[in-house]
C-alpha cells in the first residue's frame, strides 16, 4: 500500500485539522464567531473522506497484498523517506517519514540505545485504517451535531478550535509509526480533553474535573513513559517496525525485537519485557479509564457533550485498546500481563456497570457505561483475542456517540436538566430522538440484530475460552448493562410525560452577554426540539448503530481485514509459540481472533461454531432478562423500584456514591502527598536554609572580629573575610 | 576561522552599551538605547551562528546536519604569544572562543534580552537610566561566561554577574529586596569563593588558565585526593548556581523579590551559568582521567540522587506555595534537577539533552515568569487565592499562560518534552546510574503537572475573582492600553495583553514550538564538542579537543595529528578549523 496516493500525502491527514484549528483559533474570536465551525467541519471532512478512501482501497489490497511497484523519484519533496515495498501475501502495510523529529546521541552509534532517533513518522495498515475511519468519520459527525448544539455559546470559536486540535491528535496517535508519536498524540488528545472538559471554565466542578483528567491520565502516563524508555534501553529503538516499515522475517522495529526468542536476548533485555507490558497497561488504563484509574472519566461529563460523544466515548478512550492491540507482541509473550489486562477489564467492566445501576444523570449512567464497555474491549484483548476488542471499539464508537448525542439533544431541550427523576415520557416531546435513543439503548443492550450484539458476544465467547470464570463476570455485566441501559429508556423517554420547566442553574444554552441570540435561541427551545443540524448526524450514528455489528461480523469481515496487519501477525505468531508449546490442548490460541483464519483446524471451527451459537441464545436472553426486568421496575411499576432501592439502602448508597473510591484517593493520596509537600516546604524555610546559614556563621563570626577591629560596614567585612581567605589560598598554593 | 573580532564584539556592544547608557538623559533615551543594545547584540548572535554554518543544518535532513558539525568555532586571542591582554607570568590570556554548545547559549541569552528590556518597558519607573544600565552590563557579563576559554577570565565573568543582579534585586525589587539581595549575593559568592580557589589551584599547578590546558593537565597528572578537592570546590560554586538540592534556598527569594525582568534573566540565564560551568569545567576536570576514564562512579551516583531529590522536593514544595512567582522558583529547583541528571549520566543522549534542557528553561520558564509580571502589574498581587477565573477577562494572557504551562509540563509537541524525555531517558541508559534513578526523575513529570495545573485551575479558571481595591485600576489601565478593542468587543472592562506584551511572547511561544517541533539540529550539532564532557581528553584525541575547545596547535603538528587520528580511529566527526 506503499504507492497509494493517500499514504504518499498523509501528512494532510492530521495537518489539515491542525491548519482547521489554528483558523479557528486565532481567527474565530474577531472574525468567524458564529461561522468557527466551517474551518473544522472542513478539516474533518476533508480527511474523513480521505480515511475512507483508504479504508476501500486497502480493503482493494486484501490478500494480495501490495502490488509491487516501487515509487522511487517521488521523493522530489523531501519528506517522502522510505518506498521500500513489501509484497507478502499476508500483510499490508506501508510507512511515511515526514521528517526527523529527534535525534540525539551520535549517530555513528544507530541502532544501539545510544542513539536515540524518533521520526515524526506513520504507520500504515489495516489496524491504523479502522482507527481512522472511525476517528474521522465518527468525528466528522461529530462535529457536524456540535455546530447545532453548541450555537449560541460564548466560547464557540474555542470549542472549535480545540476539536480541530483534537482530531490532529487523535490522528497522530492512530497513525504514529513509533511510541514517541503514539505518546504525542496520547498527551495531545489529553490536552484537548483537559480544555474540552475545561470549556465552562468559570465552573469550579468542570476546572476540577479537567484538572483531575489530565492528572490522572499523567499518572497513566507516567507508566507508560518508563514504559518506553525501557524499551529503548534495552532494544535501541522505539519504531514499531523500523525505518523502512514491516518486512516479514527482519527485526529493525521494537514490535519485531521483542517477539524474537528469548534465548538471544540480554537478562536486561528480559527483565525489560517482563515488566514492559505492564508499564504499559497502565497508561492504558489511564487513557480508556479502566480500574483504578477510572475516576476521571465520570467527572470529564462536566464538558460539553460533543465532547462526551467523540472524546469520552468513541475515539480517545480507546486509545489504550489500541494501544495494546498494536504493541501485540510486547503483551501476549507474557502471560501475567495478559491475564492482568482481561481480569482488570473484567472488574472494571462490572464495578462501573453496577455504579451505572444507581445514577440519575444520564451523562453519568453513559460514562459509567462507557468505562464498563472499554472494560469488555480490554477483556478481548486481554484473552489474546485483539480481533474482537476492536470489533467492539467500532461498534461501541457508534452506539455509544449515538447515545451521548441523543442524551445532549435532551439536554438541550430540556434546558440543562439530565436528572432521570425529573423527566419522563419524553417519547411524547422529541420523537425521533427516542427512536434514536431507543436504537442506542438496544445496541448497548446487546439484542440482536444491533451492532453492540455481534462485538459483545464475541468478546463473551473469547472470555469463557480463556476462563469460564472471566466469561460469567461477562454475562452477568452484560445483564447489568441491558438493565440500566433501559431503566434509563424507560424511565425518560416511556411512561407519563413530565418535563422540568425551569432552566437548570448550570445550563450554558446561551452566551451571558449574547442578549439577542438568547431570545431566538429560547424561542427555538420551545419550538422545535429537534434540528435538522443535529438530527442527520444522529440519523448516520443509528444506521452505524444498526448495521455495523453484522456487515463486520458476517464471514468475519473485520477479523480478516485486521489480520493483515503485522502487529497481528506478529502477536498471533508469538501467542501460538508461547501458548500452544504448552500443549495442554485446552487453551490452544484461537487464530480467529488474530484475524488469522487460514490457521484454524477443522475441528477447532466446528467446536467453535456450536459453543457460538450456544452463546448467542445465552446472551440475547440474558439481554432479554435484563430489559425485562428493567421493564418491570421503571416502567410497569416505579415505587416498586423504589422501594427495592430502599430495602438495599446500603448497596444503592455505596452506588450512588460510587463507592467512595474518589474520597478514598482523597484521603489516601492527595491529601497525604500534599502534607509532605508542606512539610517539605517547612524543613526547606528552617532547616535547609538554616544549615547554610549556620554555614554561613563560622565568616560572619571571623567578619565580627574583624569588624571591631577593621572596618564598620556588614557586607564589607563579608568581602573582607572572603578577600583574607582568597589571600590564604593563594599563599597556601604559592608557597 | 577568519573573523577574529565578532566574538570581542559581542562582549564589547553591551559593555559599551551600559557605559554609554549610565549616562542616558532621560527614561525614554534609557530604555531605547537598552532596547538597541540589546537587539544590536541579537543581531550580532545571529551573525555568529550564520558564520558558523549553523543555519545550514535546520532545514535539511541529517546528512547534512553532519557536515556542519565538522568543528565550526570562532576564537578571538587563542595565541597567548600575540596576546595583548595576556599576563604570561601568571598565564593567563584573554582567549575568547565559540562552539555550538556556548553558541546556543549566547543565542538564549541575546534572544532573551530584547524580550525582558521590552517587559521593563512601562513596569520601571524609578531611576530607569540605571536600571537600563545594569542590564546591558549584566548581558556582557553573562555572555562573557559563555564565550571565555580562560578559566580566570571564566571566574570573572561568572561573579561578575553578581553585580548587576544584586542591584537589580535589592533596588527594583518587591518589599523584602534588599535582604533577598543580600542573601543571594552572599550565597552564591560564597559559593563561588570555593571555585576561585579550584581556579588558582589549577592555573597555577598548569602554568596556564586556557581552559584546553588546564583540562589536559588535570586529566594526566591530579592525583585522586586533589580531584576529589578540586572538584568539590568548583562544585561549591556551580551547585550553588544551578541551585543544586540542598543549596537551592536562595533561589525563591530571589525569584520572588526580584522585578519581572530579573527573574527571568535569573531562571532563563544566571541558573545556567552553573550548569555550563558544571558541563565544561567540573566535569571534565573531576571526574575523566586519561588513565582511568570516567572515575568516581560513586560521586556521579551522589550527584544523579541530589538531582532526583531535587526533581521530587522541587516538585512538592513548589505545590503548596501560596505565592505563584514563589511556586515557578522551585518548579526551576524542580527542572534543574532534569538538566543536571542529564549532565551526570555522561552519555552523549544525556548531555544533548541537558543542554538542551538549559535552552528549554530559559524559554519556558522566563515566559512563566513574563506571563506572572504581566498579571501583576495588573493586580499587584501573587497571592494564588486572590487571583481566580483570569480566563474571562484577560483570554489572550490566558492562552499564553497556558501554552507555557503545557511547554513547562513537557507536553510532547512543546520544546519541554524533548528535553524532559532525553535527560530522563539517559538516566536508564547511563552506566552510572541506572533504572531507579529513571523511574523517580520520571515521577517529576507528573508531580510537574500537578502543581502547574494546580497553578491554572486556581487562576485561570473558576470564577473571576481579582483583589477589590485593583479592579479599578486594573480596568483603567486595560481600557487605555487596549481600549479600542475592549469596545469592538463590548466587554466592559476588559484586562487583557497589550499589543507591546503580545509582542514579547509572541517570539518564545514560536520558539518553544519550534524546539519543540525541530530539536534535531540543535541536539545534533553539539555532539563533538560534548564528547569532551563525557571521555577524557586523552593525547591521541588532543587534535580534536584543542579544535573543540579553542586552542589550535602548530601548524606542523596539526597535520600529525590529523593522520594519527585516522589511524588510531578516533571520532572523525570532530574536523580541523579550517587554515588561517
Amino acid at each position: 500500500m506503499q504507492d497509494l496516493w493517500i499514504v504518499q500525502h498523509s501528512y494532510l491527514i492530521p495537518l489539515l485539522p491542525l491548519i482547521a484549528a489554528c483558523i479557528a483559533g486565532f481567527f474565530g474570536a474577531r472574525i468567524l464567531k458564529g461561522q468557527s465551525h466551517w474551518p473544522i467541519w472542513l478539516g474533518v471532512g476533508a480527511i474523513a473522506v480521505l480515511s475512507v478512501a483508504l479504508l476501500f482501497q486497502t480493503v482493494g489490497l486484501l490478500g494480495h497484498g501490495a502490488p509491487p511497484v516501487r515509487n522511487s523519484d517521488s521523493g522530489t519533496h523531501a519528506p517522502v523517506a522510505s518506498a521500500t515495498e513489501h509484497s507478502d501475501a499476508k500483510t499490508v502495510s506501508a510507512v511515511y517519514r515526514a521528517f526527523t523529529w529527534i535525534a540525539a546521541g551520535d549517530p555513528k552509534n544507530a541502532g544501539t540505545n545510544e542513539y536515540f532517533e524518533v521520526a515524526a513518522g506513520f504507520f500504515f495498515d489495516p489496524l491504523t485504517v479502522t482507527m481512522l475511519c472511525v476517528v474521522c468519520g465518527i468525528g466528522f459527525f461529530i462535529t457536524v451535531f456540535a455546530a447545532g448544539y453548541m450555537k449560541g455559546e460564548s466560547g464557540y470559536w474555542r470549542f472549535f478550535a480545540y476539536l480541530g486540535l483534537f482530531i490532529f491528535s487523535m490522528t497522530c496517535l492512530v497513525m504514529g509509526d513509533n511510541l514517541i508519536m503514539l505518546y504525542l498524540g496520547w498527551e495531545g488528545v489529553g490536552l484537548c480533553s483537559y480544555l474540552l472538559i475545561g470549556y465552562y471554565y468559570e465552573k469550579p466542578a468542570a476546572r476540577e474535573a479537567a484538572k483531575k483528567a489530565f492528572l490522572v491520565n499523567r499518572i497513566g502516563d507516567f507508566g507508560f513513559g518508563i514504559g518506553i524508555m525501557l524499551a529503548f534501553a534495552a532494544f535501541g529503538t522505539v519504531s514499531y517496525f523500523g525505518a523502512d516499515g514491516y518486512t516479514p522475517g527482519a527485526a529493525n522495529g521494537l514490535l519485531e525485537l521483542a517477539a524474537l526468542p528469548k534465548m538471544g536476548m540480554t537478562e536486561f533485555q528480559i527483565q525489560v519485557l517482563n515488566w514492559l507490558p505492564f508499564l504499559l497497561m497502565l497508561g492504558a488504563f489511564g487513557k480508556s479509564a479502566q480500574f483504578p484509574l477510572y475516576v476521571w472519566l465520570p467527572d470529564a461529563m462536566e464538558g460539553p457533550t460533543p465532547v462526551s460523544a467523540l472524546i469520552h466515548a468513541a475515539t480517545m478512550v480507546t486509545a489504550g485498546v489500541y494501544m495494546i492491540a498494536r504493541c501485540g507482541t510486547l503483551f501476549v509473550g507474557n502471560e501475567a500481563a495478559m491475564i492482568t489486562v482481561a481480569f482488570v477489564g473484567a472488574f472494571t467492566a462490572l464495578f462501573a456497570g453496577s455504579i451505572a445501576l444507581r445514577q440519575f444523570d444520564l451523562k453519568k449512567v453513559f460514562a459509567y457505561s462507557t468505562v464498563s464497555q472499554l472494560g469488555f474491549m480490554f477483556v478481548g484483548v486481554g484473552v489474546l483475542a485483539p480481533v474482537t476488542g476492536v470489533f467492539h471499539l467500532v461498534t461501541h464508537a457508534f452506539f455509544k456517540a449515538l447515545l451521548f448525542l441523543s442524551s445532549g439533544v435532551v439536554m438541550h431541550a430540556m434546558l440543562g436538566h439530565l436528572d432521570m427523576r425529573k423527566m419522563s415520557g419524553l417519547k411524547a416531546v422529541m420523537p425521533k430522538t427516542r427512536w434514536l435513543m431507543l436504537i442506542g439503548c438496544l445496541a448497548l443492550a446487546g439484542v440482536v440484530p444491533f451492532a453492540g450484539f455481534w462485538s459483545k458476544d464475541e468478546i463473551v465467547a473469547s472470555a469463557w475460552h480463556a476462563s469460564p470464570l472471566l466469561g460469567i463476570v461477562m454475562l452477568v455485566t452484560a445483564f447489568v448493562t441491558a438493565y440500566y441501559t433501559f431503566r434509563l429508556y424507560f424511565r425518560v423517554f416511556e411512561g407519563p410525560k413530565v418535563v422540568p420547566d425551569e432552566p437548570h442553574p448550570d445550563h450554558h444554552g446561551h452566551g451571558d452577554d449574547h442578549g439577542h441570540d438568547h431570545h431566538s435561541h429560547d424561542a427555538h427551545h420551545h419550538h422545535n426540539h429537534e434540528p435538522a443540524l443535529m438530527m442527520i448526524p444522529l440519523i448516520v450514528l443509528a444506521i452505524g448503530a444498526v448495521i455495523a455489528g453484522l456487515a463486520l461480523w458476517q464471514g468475519h469481515r473485520l477479523g480478516h481485514f485486521l489480520g493483515q496487519s503485522p502487529s497481528f501477525v506478529g502477536a498471533f505468531e508469538l501467542a501460538r509459540d508461547t501458548y500452544n508449546a504448552k500443549a495442554d490442548g485446552a487453551h490452544m490460541v484461537n487464530p480467529v481472533v488474530f484475524g488469522q483464519q487460514e490457521y484454524r483446524s477443522e475441528s477447532v471451527v466446528k467446536a467453535e461454531h456450536t459453543s457460538h451459537y450456544i452463546f448467542m441464545a445465552v446472551s440475547t436472553l440474558i439481554a432479554l432478562s435484563g430489559i425485562g426486568l428493567a421493564y418491570s421496575l421503571h416502567l410497569k411499576d416505579r415505587p416498586k423500584a423504589d422501594r427495592l432501592a430502599l430495602l438495599l439502602t446500603g448497596v444503592a448508597r455505596a452506588m450512588e456514591n460510587k463507592y467512595w473510591v474518589d474520597e478514598l484517593y482523597q484521603a489516601v493520596i492527595v491529601e497525604p502527598l500534599r502534607r509532605v509537600g508542606e512539610i517539605f516546604f517547612t524543613l526547606d524555610k528552617y532547616f535547609v536554609d538554616g544549615l547554610v546559614w549556620l554555614a554561613g556563621f563560622v565568616p560572619q563570626l571571623g567578619g565580627f572580629v574583624l569588624k571591631l577591629t577593621l572596618q564598620r560596614g556588614y557586607v564589607q567585612g563579608y568581602a573582607l573575610s572572603m578577600a583574607l581567605g582568597i589571600a590564604i589560598i593563594l599563599l597556601v598554593v604559592f608557597l | 576561522m577568519q573573523d577574529k573580532y565578532s566574538l570581542l564584539l559581542l562582549l564589547l556592544v553591551p559593555l559599551l552599551g551600559a557605559a554609554v547608557g549610565a549616562f542616558m538623559p532621560s527614561r525614554g533615551a534609557a530604555r531605547g538605547w537598552a532596547l538597541a543594545v540589546s537587539v544590536i547584540t541579537l543581531m550580532l548572535g545571529v551573525g555568529l551562528a550564520w558564520q558558523m554554518n549553523l543555519f545550514a543544518g535546520i532545514d535539511s535532513s541529517l546528512s547534512s546536519i553532519e557536515a556542519t558539525r565538522q568543528t565550526v568555532q570562532l576564537q578571538y586571542g587563542a595565541d597567548a604569544a600575540n596576546n595583548k591582554f595576556a599576563i604570561d607570568k601568571i598565564g593567563f590570556s584573554f582567549h575568547l572562543g565559540l562552539d555550538t554548545v556556548s553558541l546556543w547559549l549566547v543565542l538564549l541569552t541575546v534572544f532573551l534580552q530584547p524580550l525582558v528590556v521590552l517587559s521593563s518597558w512601562d513596569v520601571i519607573k524609578d531611576r530607569a537610566t540605571e536600571y537600563y544600565a545594569w542590564m546591558s552590563l549584566l548581558l556582557a557579563a553573562m555572555l562573557g561566561v559563555f564565550i571565555a576559554r580562560d578559566l580566570l577570565l571564566f571566574y570573572v565573568f561568572f561573579e561578575l554577574t553578581l553585580v548587576p543582579m544584586f542591584f537589580i534585586i535589592g533596588i527594583w525589587g518587591g518589599p523584602e529586596r534588599r535582604f533577598a539581595a543580600g542573601k543571594f549575593f552572599l550565597y552564591t559568592f560564597t559559593g563561588g569563593v570555593f571555585t576561585l580557589a579550584a581556579v588558582l589551584y589549577l592555573g597555577t599547578a598548569a602554568q596556564s588558565f586556557d581552559v584546553v590546558r588546564v583540562i589536559a593537565y588535570a586529566q594526566a597528572n591530579l592525583s585522586s585526593t586533589e580531584r576529589f578537592w578540586v572538584f568539590m570546590a568548583l562544585l561549591a560554586g556551580f551547585a550553588v548556581k544551578v541551585p543544586l538540592f540542598p543549596v537551592h534556598t536562595w533561589l525563591p527569594l530571589a525569584h520572588t523579590e526580584a522585578p519581572t525582568a530579573g527573574s527571568v534573566i535569573l531562571a532563563g540565564v544566571l541558573l545556567k551559568l552553573g550548569t555550563y560551568g558544571l558541563l565544561r569545567v567540573a566535569f571534565p576536570i573531576g571526574l575523566l582521567s586519561t588513565s582511568e576514564g570516567v572515575i568516581s562512579g560513586g560521586l556521579i551516583g551522589l550527584l544523579g540522587a541530589l538531582c532526583v531529590v531535587g526533581v521530587i522536593y522541587g516538585a512538592l514544595v513548589a505545590w503548596v506555595q501560596k505565592d505563584i512567582k514563589k511556586l515557578v522558583a522551585y518548579s526551576s529547583v524542580s527542572h534543574l534537577g532534569f538538566c543536571v541528571l542529564g549532565l551526570v549520566s555522561l552519555t552523549d543522549i544525556g548531555l544533548q539533552g541537558s543542554v538542551l534542557y538549559m535552552i528549554n528553561h530559559g524559554l519556558s520558564t522566563g515566559a512563566m515568569f513574563l506571563v506572572i509580571g504581566m498579571i501583576y502589574d495588573r493586580y499587584h498581587t501573587r497571592d494564588i487565592n486572590a487571583l481566580s477565573g483570569l480566563g474571562k477577562n484577560m483570554p489572550i494572557m490566558s492562552f499564553f499562560f497556558i501554552f507555557f504551562v503545557m511547554s513547562s509540563i513537557g507536553l510532547p509537541g512543546t520544546n519541554g518534552f524533548v528535553s524532559e524525555y532525553l535527560t530522563i531517558q539517559s538516566a536508564f541508559i547511563s552506566p552510572y546510574l541506572g533504572v531507579p534513578f529513571g523511574v523517580l526523575a520520571a515521577t517529576g513529570v507528573v508531580l510537574g503537572a500537578i502543581y502547574m495545573l494546580h497553578m491554572s485551575a486556581k487562576i485561570i479558571f473558576g470564577p473571576l475573582k481579582v483583589p477589590a481595591h485593583e479592579e479599578g485600576h486594573g480596568a483603567t489601565h486595560g481600557n487605555a492600553a487596549v481600549g479600542a478593542d475592549s469596545h469592538a468587543h463590548g466587554h466592559a472592562a476588559k484586562n487583557d495583553l497589550n499589543a507591546r506584551e503580545i509582542g514579547i511572547l509572541v517570539p518564545l511561544a514560536i520558539a518553544v514550538i519550534w524546539l519543540g517541533v525541530r530539536p534535531t539540529p540543535i541536539l545534533q550539532s553539539m555532539t563533538a564538542p560534548l564528547a569532551l564532557s563525557r571521555e577524557p581528553l586523552s593525547q591521541h584525541r588532543s587534535a580534536d579537543a584543542a579544535t573543540s575547545l579553542g586552542a589550535p596547535l602548530p601548524a606542523e603538528q596539526r597535520d600529525r595529528k590529523s593522520d594519527e587520528r585516522l589511524v588510531l580511529n578516533t571520532p572523525a566527526r570532530v574536523g580541523l578549523p579550517e587554515q588561517r
